[in-house]
């Protein structure tokens, strides 16, 4: 089946918040579960010509569960320990994870994983996770090129994975 | 795994909900979820077992960076376009060029000596019908504009 991206769009408003529970409920981790979301709507776009047309929300799921199982089942998910370029953009280190918040995916927790890392990473993860802005906005308030952004997002992510990993831990 | 799977094959309903609400130990989760991604029946049921929960939204600019990411596809009307546009300024270049109209825009002067011109018939010809080739182009690319704007 031929692509219309402007249907694909609508399919990915109208399903994120799914795919995004389903790989939040598999993985337990609210920037894994946010990276997995996203490669699964990639991952369809690629293979849309193996796709009939008749239950994107079904096969979107399925997409889903398999990334989340081959993530879950790969030794080169676990971020721990952070390479040393790395944890120097943490604030503190070697520190000890904050005591435990009730809900761990809650705002205020996930702000103050954000707050664990230095800028220019902090500011960009705040704004991205917690003050629901869009990168196009913030490039727009902060006059920064998207792209730096974009890197700057990526960077922070993968910071946040381990965080949120070494509070499981 | 006993007590997940019916006896067709497919996912038990109560198994289904505990996927959904994270209550599955980690070896049933993967072994159901082994079923579910090669199974459209028991990931629709899956899905719709969510859709029962209390989902969790992504970030508000998650939809953003998921098209940002998307690879840009070139189709083969957009190389077309694209090379016609490369082939119409060429043939400009090549009609300034060969034109005389250069010259003009530069104000100089022709002078007139007493010397036999050279034949560029040739030249001319080439030039006119470049020329005209150009022009199709240009109508051509118009005419496409038009069709995408129906």
């Amino acid at each position: 089946m031929r692509i219309n991206v402007r249907q694909f769009e609508c399919a990915i408003v109208q399903y994120q918040s799914l795919i995004f529970t389903i790989c939040l409920t598999m993985t337990k981790n609210y920037f894994d579960a946010e990276d997995l979301a996203q490669e699964t709507f990639l991952s369809a776009y690629r293979n849309w010509n193996r796709f009939d047309g008749e239950n994107p929300k079904a096969w979107l799921t399925a997409i889903a569960v398999n990334k989340c199982r081959d993530f879950l089942k790969s030794p080169a998910r676990k971020s721990l320990p952070l390479p040393e370029e790395d944890a120097a953009l943490l604030r503190d280190p070697g520190g000890l994870p904050e005591e435990q918040a009730e809900d761990r995916m809650s705002k205020e927790h996930i702000r103050g994983l954000c707050g664990r890392l230095k800028e220019p990473y902090r500011s960009v993860a705040e704004s991205y996770f917690c003050d629901e802005k869009k990168l196009s906005e913030l490039a727009r308030e902060s006059g920064q090129n998207i792209r730096t952004l974009e890197t700057r997002l990526y960077r922070a992510k993968k910071l946040l994975k381990a965080l949120w990993e070494e509070e499981q831990q | 795994m006993n007590g997940l799977f019916l006896p067709d094959g497919h996912v038990e309903n109560q198994v289904l909900l505990d996927f959904s609400e994270g209550k599955l130990g980690p070896e049933e989760m993967l072994g159901v979820a082994e079923h579910l991604g090669s199974c459209e029946i028991c990931a629709e049921r899956l899905a719709e077992a969510f859709d029962s929960g209390k989902p969790s939204a992504p970030p508000a600019g998650f939809a953003e960076e998921v098209r940002r990411r998307l690879p840009q596809r070139e189709t083969g009307a957009e190389l077309f376009l694209y090379s016609a546009r490369v082939v119409l300024a060429a043939c400009a270049a090549l009609f300034l060029v060969f034109s005389g109209t250069l010259r003009t825009l530069a104000g100089t002067q022709n002078s007139y000596l007493d010397i036999t011109a050279p034949g560029f018939s040739a030249v001319e010809q080439i030039s006119s019908r470049l020329n005209g080739f150009s022009q199709q182009i240009l109508h051509w690319e118009v005419f496409q504009h038009a069709e995408k704007k129906k």
